[in-house]
């Protein structure tokens, strides 16, 4: 599985052409402006302004979803955080979305964010179970 | 009067939770003791509700009317037990109205049969499941965690919430956070809450490890904690290494060393309660 990342979108819902460019550029990793019109355009049946692209990208940056990197003379963006990590943060907030209307006194859980722990304390308890696990084994 | 009879049992609910925090169980995992904790942890949620709610009814029921040294005072005990029993009503009446909806959002998701057990699937890549509902509540699972765990470790986490499941902890829990709710102003309701918790996931591990290895449950537990998909701010409160033992620790400890606690509240329990009746007792002597 993939960790959560370090940084959070502000915003993980995106409209349908956000959603649309996100995955050009999660496609083609780097990409300058003009490669996610030319890249739309590629459909004859599309029409999109080049000033809608600029917008929208314009608009993730805001959002948190992307970098742009304004130090060559044509901006060059990139996404902030993976493919895979964006959709573990809206898994993430869609469960916390169904937890948050109900409470522990009706849901039960197998485990929950009060058993979540200190890494070291982790390593402790993993540890600790792999002792008695040995031990066990050296008894049979 | 009646207003006096409110104070009291104020004072006296304010009493019994202070006096339960000096008089704390001892932490530690053997079977007496736990059963010990699990009821005296109940009692003193409960028992400060129960009074107040008795008291209420009783100086309700004697009505505002009645031989008194001010008239006014009985204008205002009146006043104080509707305001309290309708609080108690509407907290109810909140708590029912969020459980049915959450039964009515899980209800949307397929129902199939996972190893023998009926469950609802979340499409869901994190790793969770969870008893959900009141006196027969649904089990839930998200595909993440039937995707991560293999068999033998997915029959454990199935045998825990099987656990929740006999022992009806969502239906009972339902009442205690009620109590819980309505006590939030006084001392130690937090830790009597979350301490209880702590004691039903022990009681639902112990029940587990009766059918399945409680090794393999606790491996189980340290995994689905352990997989990433834990809220952030939840890790950047780590515990420091002098800390008391953390839920999960006590968990595993309680798996590991082999005391399988049914924690009954019984009639030992009730008896112990008993004494939240003595309001009532008073309305017969009421002119």
């Amino acid at each position: 599985m993939v960790p959560l990342p370090d940084h959070r979108p502000q915003n993980l819902s995106l409209g349908p052409l956000e959603a649309e460019i996100l995955d050009i550029i999660y496609d083609l990793e780097e990409v300058t402006v003009k490669d996610v019109h030319d890249r739309i355009l590629a459909d004859p049946d599309r029409e999109l302004a080049y000033a809608s692209v600029t917008t929208v990208m314009r608009r993730l940056t805001q959002k948190g979803w992307l970098d742009c990197d304004k130090t060559d003379r044509a901006f060059r963006w990139r996404p902030r955080i993976s493919r895979e990590q964006a959709q573990m943060l809206k898994s993430h907030d869609r469960l916390k979305h169904f937890l948050a209307v109900s409470s522990p006194d009706v849901v039960a859980a197998f485990a929950d964010s009060l058993d979540v722990d200190s890494l070291e304390r982790l390593d402790a308890i993993a540890q600790r179970i792999q002792a008695v696990r040995r031990q066990r084994e050296e008894q049979s | 009067m009646h207003l006096l009879m409110i104070l009291m049992a104020l004072a006296i609910a304010l009493g019994f939770r202070q006096g339960n925090l000096n008089g704390q169980p001892s932490p530690g995992l053997s079977l007496s003791n736990l059963e010990q904790r699990w009821r005296s942890q109940i009692v003193a949620l409960v028992a400060p509700v129960l009074l107040l709610l008795t008291t209420a009814i009783a100086v309700l029921s004697m009505g505002a009317q009645g031989q008194m040294v001010w008239q006014g005072t009985g204008l205002a005990s009146y006043v104080i037990s509707w305001l309290f029993l309708l609080t108690a009503l509407g907290c109810l009446l909140h708590q029912g109205l969020k459980l049915r909806r959450t039964l009515a959002q899980l209800r949307q998701h397929p129902k199939t049969e996972v190893l023998g057990y009926p469950c609802r699937i979340l499409d869901d890549t994190a790793l969770f499941s969870a008893q959900v509902g009141g006196w027969n509540p649904e089990l839930t699972i998200t595909q993440g965690l039937l995707d991560h765990l293999d068999g033998d470790r997915l029959a454990a986490v199935l045998a825990h919430e099987e656990g929740h499941r006999v022992y009806r902890d969502t239906f009972w829990f339902f009442w205690l956070g009620i109590c819980y709710r309505l006590t939030l102003w006084l001392p130690q309701s937090d830790l009597l809450w979350q301490d209880l918790l702590l004691l039903r996931e022990i009681r639902a591990d112990a029940w587990a490890a009766q059918q399945i290895d409680e090794l393999l449950l606790a491996e189980s537990l340290l995994d689905v904690v352990r997989a990433p998909l834990r809220s952030t701010a939840s890790f950047e409160a780590a515990f420091s290494c002098t800390a008391p033992p953390s839920r999960l620790e006590q968990r595993i400890e309680a798996l590991l060393c082999g005391t399988h606690p049914g924690l009954r509240f019984g009639w030992q329990g009730v008896l112990q309660l008993a004494w939240v009746l003595l309001p009532l007792t008073i309305i017969p002597f009421h002119h």
